[in-house]
């Protein structure tokens, strides 16, 4: 008998008992479903935190200013300034592998108008190399040059998002927008950015979409500032290729620490760091999820070997026919090794349509990213057919060594 | 030419502390196209001596030559393919797979002998139709009488050609009618050169064959030849 000819038969066999097969199923149906489901929430995840990173930019390092209030900000001040131009010329003078600093200043809007209409949003004033640096597309117009800051220029670059807001159908290019009480001539749009969410893991991501832009010195100069406030929100230094942000940043790290005299008003964001701890926090949820896959799977595995001994036991007579017509050992080990692969494959296909089905159901409803990569398919096809040959070898062993006779007899 | 010869066979089964002696030295030769009767009381071990003709057990002691072969010599898989190729068996209790039609039943040997299923379904039909039941072979087991059932058992023995074939008490469940039937059969098959060799307790059943012998608590004690008047 061949393998063909005997998954035939185990076919049949499984379809004259169906309840009892689909049941039997369904332990690997789960299993392959969570295995994919899980596999695909984490492929989703993966993909959200490098989208994000990006966003930061893999190749730059974050300086933040500390948000202090009160005493702590007064303590603060009487040894460092906050962060500064000072700053921004130290690092790309005294820091190796810096290939650019751009400073970004952030602007609390109690007002942003255009024409009738009022909009909330987020002001930023940046350098004209920061479009470049945070990876800002624009859809038309122009970035910030660096006639713009030299001049204090009154012009802004506007998110997407916030322009169809303030300026509905008609052009924003060369409107007037006003934020606060300044007057800012519109100069260019950004494409609508990648995700939705505005921070990851803690570090605000700056989203773009509801943001304008305005030149650095403008936002200095026109724009009232608490005076103990630090005069830059931010520094994004850009890395060159050849250069690592962990050890950058901590070159980085000890040259502020002098300058700013050892007070803790800043904080150093490295992209790079923050990959690889969303990384570990991924791994521990694979691993808990992979825990429960796997017990799911074992449950299935078990539930097939229980009613592979039971059907052995109930078709002892057949075995004993089998055996006598000329079946050897091997034949009837075959024929039971083959009907509980073919229960677990069955199982298996199942379960990848019930995985698919669960990564889009949590798609839609959590809101999450879910990615069902080919590999997860084939790793749950692998562990289907690895629960099936396991579950079934040692059922399938002692029909094989039944004594023909006794099975003959057997009531 | 003897087909079987078996010299001081002995076969003990250990049930507890006893010993149980099935058979107790059987000495018995079949010349190729015999028809043999074993008859004997219950418990004489006429079944214990059909399985091991069978190539179903093996004996505790003594030795088997079948066509020249050494049986206690063969390997587990030459044992079954011996039983594929030379030996159709055929129970009292009929042995049929109940879920499957009376053409699959009859093809089980020749799955197991590599026959391609094309092959196995003309086979089986031509072996079904020597038994007188072509227009059966889509029927199950319980959709057929006891005497249909026990004639695609033979079917099924007879489907590999063998040149033995083995029937342990075939008409102990049948009624006198059928039981005619089935040894017209067995007969035919005789008369077209296989070695039938038979279990029985009833005199008109054995007075087919052409040869008898009687087991008593595990010896031959009676033999003889009969005539087909007898
Ligand atoms: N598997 C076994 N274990 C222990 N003893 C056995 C076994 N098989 C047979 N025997 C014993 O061997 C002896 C012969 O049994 P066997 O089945 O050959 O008798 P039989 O002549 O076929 O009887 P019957 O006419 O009732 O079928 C009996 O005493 C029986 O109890
Ligand atoms: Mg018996």
């Amino acid at each position: 008998m061949n393998y063909h000819e005997a998954f035939l038969s185990a076919l049949s066999h499984l379809a004259s008992h169906k309840l009892r097969s689909a049941l039997t199923t369904l332990g690997v149906v789960f299993g392959v479903g969570a295995v994919i489901a899980m596999l695909s929430i984490g492929a989703g995840a993966e993909l959200q935190a490098q989208g994000m990173i990006e966003r930061l930019g893999l190749k730059n390092v974050l300086i933040r200013a500390e948000t202090l209030a009160g005493d702590q900000l007064q303590e603060a001040r009487k040894k460092s300034a906050g962060l500064s131009f000072r700053d921004s010329e130290a690092i790309l003078d005294a820091v190796p592998g810096v290939a650019g600093v751009a400073p970004k200043v952030e602007i609390d809007p109690y007002a942003i108008v255009a024409g009738t209409t009022t909009a909330e949003g987020l002001v930023y004033g940046v350098s004209e190399s920061h479009g470049e640096l945070a990876g800002l597309r624009l859809s038309r117009g122009r970035f910030l040059d660096a006639w713009d800051v030299r001049d204090h220029a009154q012009v802004c670059v506007v998110g997407k998002g916030l322009a169809e807001e303030l300026f509905g159908f008609t052009d924003p290019l060369g409107s007037w927008v006003k934020v606060n009480d300044v007057w800012l001539r519109v100069v260019g749009i950004l494409t609508a950015s990648g995700g939705e969410a505005d921070s990851f893991e803690g570090v605000p991501l700056g989203g773009s979409s509801r943001a304008i832009y305005v030149p650095v010195t403008t936002a200095l100069r026109k724009f009232d500032r608490d005076a103990l406030e630090s005069p830059l929100t931010e520094l994004i230094v850009r890395l060159d290729e050849a250069s690592e942000g962990p050890s950058t940043a901590r070159v980085i790290g000890g040259l502020l620490e002098r300058l700013h005299a050892g007070v803790d008003d800043y904080q150093l964001v490295v992209p790079e760091a923050l990959l690889e701890q969303s990384r570990r926090t991924q791994k521990l949820f694979n691993l808990v999820m992979g825990c429960i896959a796997g017990i799911s799977l074992l449950v299935g595995g078990i539930g097939i070997m229980n009613i592979m001994l039971a059907t052995v036991m109930e078709r002892t007579r057949e075995i004993g026919i089998r055996r006598a017509v000329g079946a050897r050992k091997r034949d009837v080990l075959v024929q039971f090794m083959v009907e509980s692969f073919t229960i677990s494959a069955v199982g298996g296909l199942a379960g990848i349509v019930m995985g698919l089905l669960i990564a889009k159901g949590i798609a839609a409803s959590a809101g999450w990213p879910t990615v069902v990569t080919p590999s997860s398919i084939l790793l749950a096809t692998g562990v289907a057919i690895t629960v099936g040959l396991a579950s079934g070898i040692y059922p399938a062993r002692r029909a094989a060594e039944l004594d023909p006779i006794e099975s003959l007899r057997y009531e | 030419m003897a087909l079987i010869k078996l010299s001081n066979i002995r076969r003990t089964y250990q049930v507890g502390n006893t010993e149980v002696r099935a058979l107790a030295g059987v000495d018995l030769s079949v010349d190729s196209g015999d028809y043999l009767a074993i008859m004997g009381s219950s418990g004489s071990g006429k079944s214990t001596l059909m399985n091991l003709l069978g190539c179903l057990d093996t004996p505790t002691s003594g030795t088997y030559e079948l066509a020249n072969t050494a049986v206690q010599e063969l390997t587990d898989d030459q044992l079954a393919a011996l039983r594929n190729r030379e030996i159709g068996f055929v129970f009292q209790s009929f042995n049929l797979m109940p879920r499957a039609t009376a053409q699959v039943n009859v093809e089980l040997p020749l799955l197991y002998a590599g026959v391609s299923s094309t092959v196995r379904s003309q086979r089986a039909q031509a072996a079904l139709e020597k038994v007188g039941l072509a227009d059966r072979a889509q029927h199950r087991p319980n959709e057929l009488s006891g005497g249909q059932r026990q004639r695609v058992a033979i079917a099924r023995a007879l489907v590999n050609d063998p040149s033995l074939l083995l029937a342990d008490e075939p008409t102990g469940n049948l009624d006198s009618a059928t039981s005619r039937e089935i040894m017209t059969v067995l007969d035919d098959l005789n008369a077209a050169g296989v070695t039938v060799l038979l279990v029985t307790h009833e005199d008109e059943v054995a007075q087919h064959a052409s040869r008898r012998i009687e087991l008593k608590d595990g010896l031959i004690v009676s033999e003889h030849r009969q005539g087909w008047d007898a």
